[in-house]
C-alpha cells in the first residue's frame, strides 16, 4: 500500500493538469427556473417536476419492498427502514417531547425523506447531459447581448489544444436536461415551505385553541391592564397610566412582529433549501469548466453531505417550530 | 459604467458582503456548541440538534445574499 501511494498521487496530479490543459468545455447554461418539458393537459411539465414524481416512485418502491414481509426481528431493507423511522422519531421526541412526538413527527419525517431522495437524486454524474436539443429560455432572453461576447470566446478557445463541445447539439441550441434536482426549483422548496408552515399553524389552534393561539400574536392584555388597577389594586395615576399604555403599545408590536416572523419561516424555508442544492449544482458545472477531471470528486461528496445536512435541517426546524407553536405564552411568563 | 460590469460587481457584493455575518456568527455559535460539549459530553445530542438549529437561522442570511446574487447573474 506504502508504495503506490506516490503513483496514486501522480497519477491525480497528472489527471489534473491533463484536464486543465488539453480539455476545454464550454461553460453550460445555467438557469435559475427550471426547464419546459412538455403539456399534460393544461399542466405544464417541468423537468423538475417529472424528477419529484420519479423519486416519489423510487421512495414509494423501496418502502414497498422493505415493508412486504415484515418480521419481528428485522433484517435487510426492513432494518434500514427501521433504523432511519426510529432515528427521526428519536430525535423528535427530543426536541418536543413524547406528548406530541407522535404527532409532530408525521410531516417533518415525510419531508425529510422527500428532500433527501430529491437532493441525493440530483446529484448522480451523468444526468445532466441527458435531454433533447432546444434553443434555451434563458439564452433567448440574453441572445442579442451576448452576440459580441460569443465571438471572442471563441477566438480564444481556438488556441487551446482540443476545443471540446460539450454536447452534439447544433450550434445555437442547448441541452434541455430531462432530470433536474427538485430541491434546485423554486416551486418544488415553496411547496414543501408552505406544508411545513399551514401545519404549523394547525397545531398551534388545535393545542391552544382559536382565541389562545391569536392571543400570541395579539396582544392586548398590557393595554388592558393600563385602564385597571396597579399591582397593588390601587387606583392608577395618570403618569402611570401613561407608562403602562406604553409598555402595552410594545407587547403589542412585538406580538405583531411575531406574527409577521411566521410568514418570513416560509421565505426561510424556501430559499434555504433552494439556495443550497442550487448553489451545489452552480459550483460542480463551474468547477467541470475550470479543472475538467478528479477535482469534482471531493466536491460531489461535499454536496452529498451538504443533501443530507439540509433535508436534516428542514426536519428538525420544523420539529422546533410545531414545538413553539403549541407553547403558549403564559406559560413563559409565569415566572 | 457598463450596465453588464455593475451587474457582476452587484453580484459578487452581495454574496460576498452578505457571508461576513453569517461567517462570524457560525464561528461563534460553533465555539460555544463545542465548549459545552467539552464540559458536557452526555447531552452531545441535544446540544447538537440546537447547534444545527442555529446554524441555520445564522445560514440563512448568507443564502439570501447568494439567491440575490444569482439572480442578478442569471435572471436579471
Amino acid at each position: 500500500m506504502k508504495g503506490k501511494t506516490p503513483v496514486i498521487i501522480a497519477v491525480v496530479v497528472g489527471l489534473i493538469i491533463l484536464g486543465f490543459g488539453f480539455l476545454r468545455f464550454e461553460l453550460p447554461v445555467v438557469s435559475v427556473s427550471a426547464e419546459h418539458l412538455f403539456d399534460l393537459g393544461p399542466l405544464s411539465v417541468s423537468n423538475s417536476l417529472f424528477t419529484s414524481v420519479i423519486v416519489t416512485i423510487i421512495i414509494a418502491v423501496v418502502a414497498i419492498l422493505g415493508t412486504r414481509n415484515m418480521q419481528l426481528v428485522p433484517s435487510g431493507l426492513q432494518n434500514v427502514i427501521e433504523l432511519v423511522v426510529e432515528t427521526l422519531y428519536n430525535l423528535t421526541e427530543g426536541v418536543s417531547g413524547p406528548k406530541w412526538a407522535g404527532r409532530f413527527f408525521v410531516i417533518p419525517a415525510t419531508i425529510f425523506i422527500f428532500v433527501l431522495g430529491s437532493n441525493w437524486f440530483g446529484l448522480i454524474p451523468g444526468l445532466a447531459g441527458v435531454g433533447y436539443c432546444a434553443v434555451h429560455h434563458a439564452e433567448e432572453a440574453h441572445a442579442e447581448e451576448e452576440v459580441h461576447v460569443e465571438e471572442e470566446v471563441h477566438a480564444e478557445e481556438a488556441s487551446w489544444f482540443g476545443a471540446v463541445r460539450h454536447n452534439t447539439c447544433p450550434p445555437g441550441e442547448e441541452i434541455v436536461p430531462f432530470f433536474r434536482s427538485p430541491s434546485a426549483d423554486l416551486n418544488y422548496t415553496v411547496m414543501l415551505a408552505l406544508v411545513s408552515q399551514v401545519a404549523a399553524q394547525f397545531f398551534g389552534f388545535a393545542a391552544l385553541g382559536f382565541g389562545g393561539y391569536l392571543g400570541k400574536y395579539l396582544v392586548f392584555d398590557g393595554l388592558k391592564a393600563a385602564f385597571g388597577p396597579d399591582d397593588h389594586g390601587n387606583k392608577r395615576s395618570t403618569g402611570s397610566m401613561l407608562g403602562q399604555l406604553a409598555m402595552g403599545a410594545i407587547d403589542l408590536f412585538v406580538g405583531l412582529l411575531e406574527g409577521i416572523s411566521e410568514f418570513i419561516k416560509v421565505i426561510a424555508f424556501t430559499f434555504r433549501l433552494f439556495g443550497n442544492i442550487f448553489a451545489g449544482e452552480v459550483m460542480l458545472v463551474v468547477l467541470t469548466f475550470l479543472v475538467p477531471l478528479v477535482l469534482t470528486i471531493p466536491f460531489i461528496g461535499f454536496e452529498i453531505f451538504v443533501g443530507l445536512i439540509q433535508a436534516f435541517i428542514f426536519f428538525i426546524l420544523s420539529v422546533a417550530f410545531y414545538s413553539v407553536a403549541v407553547t403558549s405564552h403564559s406559560h413563559e411568563e409565569g415566572h | 459604467m457598463d450596465v453588464e460590469a455593475t451587474k457582476l460587481i452587484g453580484a459578487a457584493l452581495a454574496i460576498g458582503l452578505g457571508a461576513i455575518g453569517p461567517g462570524i456568527g457560525i464561528g461563534i455559535l460553533v465555539n460555544g456548541a463545542l465548549n459545552a460539549l467539552a464540559r458536557n459530553p452526555d447531552v452531545s445530542g441535544q446540544i447538537t440538534t440546537n447547534m444545527f438549529i442555529g446554524m441555520a437561522f445564522a445560514e440563512a442570511l448568507a443564502i439570501f445574499g447568494l439567491v440575490i446574487s444569482l439572480i442578478l447573474l442569471f435572471v436579471v
